[in-house]
């Protein structure tokens, strides 16, 4: 239904056009089209049939074509190898290796001896182009049938080429051998190889350069002196103009450290300049990864970019994904030396508006963990924690007192001296859940230690059924209780009044049964009650949030790759293809490629107006009348079982989220009548706070396509969520409900 | 009028949507595909559109889901995105994709949906050439200039909103003359004409004073970018005003010049005569390329801004400030579209300000707002010329009310400043002469080509806390 007329016209133009240069015009609208996603598949006889032409440029578009939908024109493939096999003897090699690398690109099985056949004499062309060419043919042959490369002449031919003058042939040699061997651990990096790919190391593209470097970095010397040679060679490129390059110089360096383990410091100075270069010069995208890769060094040696700490402070520039590896950095890198300088500026953070609110929390978090490194700073963080707390900023607030918290737990002694005093205020000016509760905790631990303590709590008792929060009132519970076991003569009556609130008239389940818990625990005996309730705890010095130092070794030795970025091992995030989920991928696959949501008029029209300018006649124009309406009708009493509708939302393919509003207000009921009477199907409904939940179902007449949506109305606002299994009737599904409820 | 309902409903579904064009690779295959997001239903561009929406925060560049690895590159309004199973390295797809849009930029001469649309099997065949197979090839423009047979279509009009520099002047060239094709049918029969080159110069500042005006983080990050249309192989020799030192260089001691800490070359330099004569001999390729990116900090870079505010006066219903700032620059050029603004207390409502007007013709070309959502107060000015004082003073009303006094003055700033100026360095490097050589020195005949430098500074990060 969808681009049967613009193919109709496609197959006239290409008909009528006899003229190279309108030809030209013509197929080039065609991998416009193309590339705007409309599936033009069933033009492939007619573009097979073109590709005989002698004009390159259309030979080139014609190939392109045909590669993109080969897949889908399994059957007449076969037509088209008499002009790839006729091409592979031109006279031109960009003919030649033109036509050797669309074919093998076509990675049909039915065309694998062609494809051999045309390979081997390629390997052996005289052009160094159609050699590269056919070098990276046999990797596509491989993935078609590896019997035919594994241990064949072809590999062997392969591991020769290497040697070749050409640096593109040679270099895809090495890649093309990589690839086939993979299986293998990949090519057999012999001292010879090395050697000469090395000796001409300068003549190879950035590309190439990664590659060998990438191969040099698994190769182990044989000796200090090999060792010290590599070092030396590869040094000048450190001041490569390509990341890629200086990043895999990079990763040589550091694997050779473990052979030169004398040279440890001495490595890590030469690679320090260029990574900070590579920060302030690349640009934010690029910024990203080299940072990521400076915290990975930074754990390992944090002493190495501790003088540099400037160089990480955030600029108002910077967006939020670099801000936040620039704290982690801050974090790692901190000392005696830079400690103020960056206490300093990440507290200029926390306050400075312009950041976002993530970010200034992030920031306190980050201040908490210095204190945990030094710990003889930590009044200075606890005085610049009482200062952010002041400021009444909701959310700075909350943070604030969680890491106050923190770090009380860390160093009670010293800290409870500072923060004691000030607790009074403190309950005054907090009013966040969060910071309440650390708050709560730190008055039920050590409370009594100052004479108001218990008074401070219980203000908090006086209000606990206003209080709406669950996890204020399950801490109070904990440190009312606690205060009672060490200041019993104040706390007694209010620990009657909290349990008897708890217990009596709470509605939160938890809150029910702690209180009952603690009163049947108390009533049962009172001194184990007090063993239980004030048990010693252990002193601890490291947060088990704080990332393991495995976990970083690991990261070590997969340098230069995505894991450093995401800060976890390749096997946490590797592809994991499931039997039927290769399946499902192919089905949706199928769904996407006949779909298209362009405009066909206009596509039409630009086709038209491109090929008008060449003076093709103008026959189509006729074409153009009458706009198509699409429209939905629902199958009146269509039902679906729950079951039913359970799996297919779960399983649909696709899925459509749009918002919109309504014109009035409407209650629950009137929106199911709407729905009904336009033979949508109620599958449930329900009423959650003040928003309507609504899950509905429909079929289409004309398409047969069946569309599940869920409603969630508040107020005038409406989210609609839709799933189906072809996206455009799911695009014209959501919108024909949107049109029937603003109606 | 169900059908205007319709209509209103698509727009609004469009808006969420970033209507953007990209181009990625797949699988570990890794094959390409150019595909307009609109029309394209595949997972990838489901993913990456998603993220891009839901990010609260910037979406970082890479990225990873389903294990799928995202590469995510921004280019003037369209996004690039390549996707990979393999654990490569980031570095490497990262740089691969940015040779890819140069390639489409040097080739389309711009950057922007209409461009590619209107080149798409051109841009197919270019990166055909590109990479195969996923293993990228050649991606010079120089090189695969000859494989690619298409011709580009070109874009006549140019948005006014791609301009670099604000500034018309007469001897200099607007920045869009370099939005050139390098493969241009016609322009290759007018051949002399045609031998430009553009060498720019820019630099980004990077500066924060504290409380007392003192410098306490200055850096400079600067880069030196070709544009090349010579169509003659030649030599490239560009000389530079003063010696150009490296940190750790050992005529550091006895020697004037301009210390830098550290740079990047491209491959093609040859800096052998650059300690001696100051000069850099290239070849150039052609298209765009950045010759030498370098950073410096510390004492040499040259301030151009200074930032004196006072606060006369906090009482408990108005702040009085005064804001001078110094420029230090060569008198005849100017910094243009200035822009100073601080932050103030939450308790402003609002402001009456004088601005000291120097000249009279200068008149008008200054403005100052406060905007209430923001708590910002802007002044903008639109010529500032160089070893000249601005002075801005401003009372702040405050609502009634206020008590603790010593919290206002902790809420005021910090001030920041944005500027460009043309024609300045803020490191002192400075181009001094371009030369061209051809190669092939038989041919002497061939005209000089025509040769444009410009340098320019930009604010990075300018600003002053209190």
């Amino acid at each position: 239904m969808s681009s049967s007329r613009v193919i109709k016209s496609f197959r006239q133009l290409l008909n009528e056009s006899k003229e190279q240069s309108r030809r030209r015009v013509v197929i080039e609208q065609i991998i416009s089209a193309m590339s705007l996603g409309v599936n033009l598949s069933p033009l492939f006889a007619d573009m097979v049939k073109a590709a005989q032409t002698t004009d390159l440029v259309q030979k080139k578009m014609i190939y392109l074509y045909i590669c993109k939908y080969a897949e889908e024109n399994k059957e007449l493939l076969i037509l088209s190898t008499g002009t790839f096999q006729r091409d592979c003897q031109s006279q031109d090699p960009l003919v030649r290796g033109l036509s050797l690398r669309s074919m093998s690109s076509l990675m049909n099985k039915e065309l694998v001896e062609y494809m051999a056949r045309e390979i081997k004499k390629g390997l052996m062309d005289r052009s160094n182009y159609v050699r590269r060419i056919a070098v990276l043919a046999t990797v596509k042959l491989f993935r078609v049938s590896p019997e035919l490369v594994l241990g064949t002449e072809i590999e062997k031919k392969l591991y020769s080429m290497i040697a070749e003058v050409d640096p593109y042939v040679s270099i895809n040699s090495v890649v093309a051998l990589n690839e086939i061997l993979a299986s293998k651990g990949g090519i057999s990096i012999t001292q010879k190889i090395i050697i000469h790919l090395l000796k001409r190391f300068h003549e190879f593209t950035h590309w190439g350069q990664s590659i060998v470097l990438g191969l040099v970095a698994n190769y182990a010397p044989q000796s200090e002196q090999e060792c010290l040679q590599i070092l030396n060679l590869l040094d000048n490129y450190l001041k490569s103009g390509n990341t890629s390059v200086i990043l895999a110089v990079s990763k040589v360096f550091i694997n050779l450290i473990n052979d030169l383990p004398n040279l440890r410091n001495q490595i890590y100075d030469r690679i320090k300049n260029p990574l900070i270069t590579l920060v302030s010069c690349t640009g934010n995208e690029m910024a990203y990864p080299v940072l990521k890769h400076i915290y990975l060094i930074a754990t390992q040696l944090p002493n190495l970019f501790a003088s540099e700490s400037s160089r990480f402070f955030i600029k108002g520039s910077d967006p939020t994904y670099l801000q936040e590896i620039k704290i982690d950095i801050l974090c790692e890198i901190v000392n005696k030396q830079n400690f103020k300088q960056i206490i300093f500026a990440l507290a200029s953070y926390v306050i400075n508006s312009s950041l976002n609110e993530q970010i200034s929390s992030y920031c306190i978090r980050a201040i908490g963990k210095i204190a945990s490194q030094l710990s003889s700073y930590f009044d200075m963080v606890i005085d610049y924690l009482m200062e952010f707390i002041e400021l009444d900023i909701p959310h700075i607030v909350e943070a604030s007192m969680i890491i106050l918290k923190d770090v009380i737990r860390l160093f009670p002694e010293q800290s409870l001296e500072i923060v004691l005093p000030e607790l009074k205020r403190l309950s005054e000016i907090i009013h966040t859940e969060e910071a309440k509760v650390s708050l709560i905790w730190i008055l039920g631990e050590f409370g009594e230690k100052i004479d108001e303590g218990p008074y401070i709590l219980e203000k908090f008792v006086e209000t606990f059924s206003e209080e709406s929060s669950e996890k204020i009132k399950l801490e109070l519970l904990t440190s009312v209780l606690k205060m009672f076991f060490k200041r019993p003569p104040e706390s007694k009556k209010m620990l009657g009044v909290i349990l008897h609130e708890a217990t009596e008239n709470s509605n939160e389940p938890d809150v029910i049964d702690r209180g009952l818990f603690y009163y049947r625990l108390i009533s049962t005996d009172i001194n184990k009650t007090k063993s239980i309730v004030l048990y010693e705890k252990e002193k601890f010095t490291r947060f088990t949030e704080n990332d393991p130092l495995e976990l970083f070794e690991i990261l070590m030795d997969e340098f230069n790759t995505f894991s450093v970025v995401y800060k976890k091992p390749y096997d946490q995030f590797k592809r994991i293809l499931h039997k039927n989920e290769e399946e499902e991928e192919e089905e949706e696959e199928d769904s996407s490629t006949d779909s298209s949501s362009f405009s066909e008029e206009e596509l039409l029209d630009q086709i038209q107006q491109n090929v008008n300018d060449l003076d093709i006649n103008q026959q189509n124009q006729n074409q153009q009348n009458s706009q198509e309406e699409q429209e939905i009708e629902l199958v009146p009493k269509f039902n679906l079982e729950p079951s039913e509708f359970q799996n297919k939302w779960m399983n649909s393919s696709h899925n459509l989220n749009f918002d919109f509003e309504l014109d009035e207000e409407l209650d629950k009921e009137s929106f199911e009548e709407i729905l009904k009477e336009n033979n949508f199907q109620v599958m449930a409904s329900g009423l959650i706070q003040s928003t309507i939940k609504i899950f509905c179902y429909g079929k289409d007449i004309s398409s047969n396509q069946i569309g599940l949506f869920q409603l969630l109305i508040t107020g005038v606002n409406v989210k609609l969520n839709a799933k189906g299994t072809n996206p455009q009737f799911l695009k014209l599904f959501a919108e024909y409900i949107a049109t029937v409820l603003t109606e | 009028m169900r059908g205007t309902k319709k209509r209103e409903i698509k727009k609004k579904h469009s808006n969420k949507i970033p209507d953007e064009l990209g181009l990625y690779l797949e699988n570990e295959t890794l094959k390409y595909k150019i595909s307009n997001e609109i029309s394209e239903k595949t997972k990838t561009w489901q993913v990456l559109f998603n993220k891009l929406k839901d990010c609260t925060l910037d979406c970082p560049p890479i990225f990873y889901e389903d294990g799928v690895n995202y590469i995510v590159v921004n280019a003037k309004k369209l996004t690039f995105c390549f996707t990979t199973v393999s654990n490569l390295s980031p570095f490497y797809l990262l740089e691969l994709l940015r040779s890819i849009i140069t390639l489409i930029k040097d080739f389309c001469g711009v950057i922007n949906e209409q461009s590619i649309k209107q080149n798409f099997a051109m841009i197919h065949e270019i990166i055909d050439e590109a990479i195969d197979f996923g293993f990228p090839q050649n991606t010079q423009s120089q090189t695969i200039k000859k494989f690619v047979c298409n011709e580009p279509i070109i874009l006549q009009k140019i948005p006014s909103s791609q301009k670099l520099f604000s500034t018309k002047e007469k001897k200099t060239v607007s920045f869009q003359a370099t939005n050139k094709s390098i493969k241009n049918k016609r322009k290759l029969l007018q051949k002399k004409k045609n031998e430009e080159i553009y060498i720019d110069l820019i630099e980004k500042i990077v500066l924060q004073f504290n409380d007392t005006g003192e410098v306490i983080r200055s850096e400079l990050n600067g880069k030196i970018q070709i544009k090349s249309f010579l169509k003659t192989p030649s030599h490239l020799k560009i000389g530079f005003n003063k010696l150009i030192i490296g940190p750790q260089d050992e005529k550091f001691n006895y020697m004037e010049g301009i210390i830098i800490e550290d740079c990047n070359l491209h491959r093609n330099c040859d800096v052998s005569r650059l300690d001696r004569e100051n000069i850099i001999k290239i070849i150039p390729p052609e298209g765009e390329f950045i010759l030498m990116n370098y950073r410096m900090s510390g004492q040499s870079v040259k301030i151009p801004f200074r930032i004196f505010p006072i606060i006369e006066n906090i009482s408990k219903t108005m702040i009085t400030m005064k804001l001078k700032i110094h420029s230090d620059y060569a008198e005849h050029i100017y910094g243009s579209s200035v822009l100073v603004y601080f932050k103030v207390p939450d308790e402003v409502i609002s402001l009456s300000y004088t601005i000291d007007q120097q000249k009279k013709n200068e008149q008008g070309s200054q403005q100052v707002k406060f905007d209430k959502n923001q708590r910002k107060v802007f002044w903008k000015i639109q010529k500032f010329f160089g070893e000249c004082e601005k002075h801005l003073f401003c009372n702040l009303i405050l609502k009634s009310g206020i008590e603790n006094i010593k919290k206002l003055k902790s809420q005021i700033g910090p001030i920041c400043m944005e500027f460009e100026i043309p024609s300045h360095s803020s490191s002192d490097i400075k181009i001094k002469s371009i030369k061209t050589i051809p190669l092939n020195n038989l041919n002497k005949k061939i005209k000089n080509p025509i040769r444009y430098k410009r340098n320019i500074t930009f604010s990075k990060s300018y600003f002053m806390r209190l």
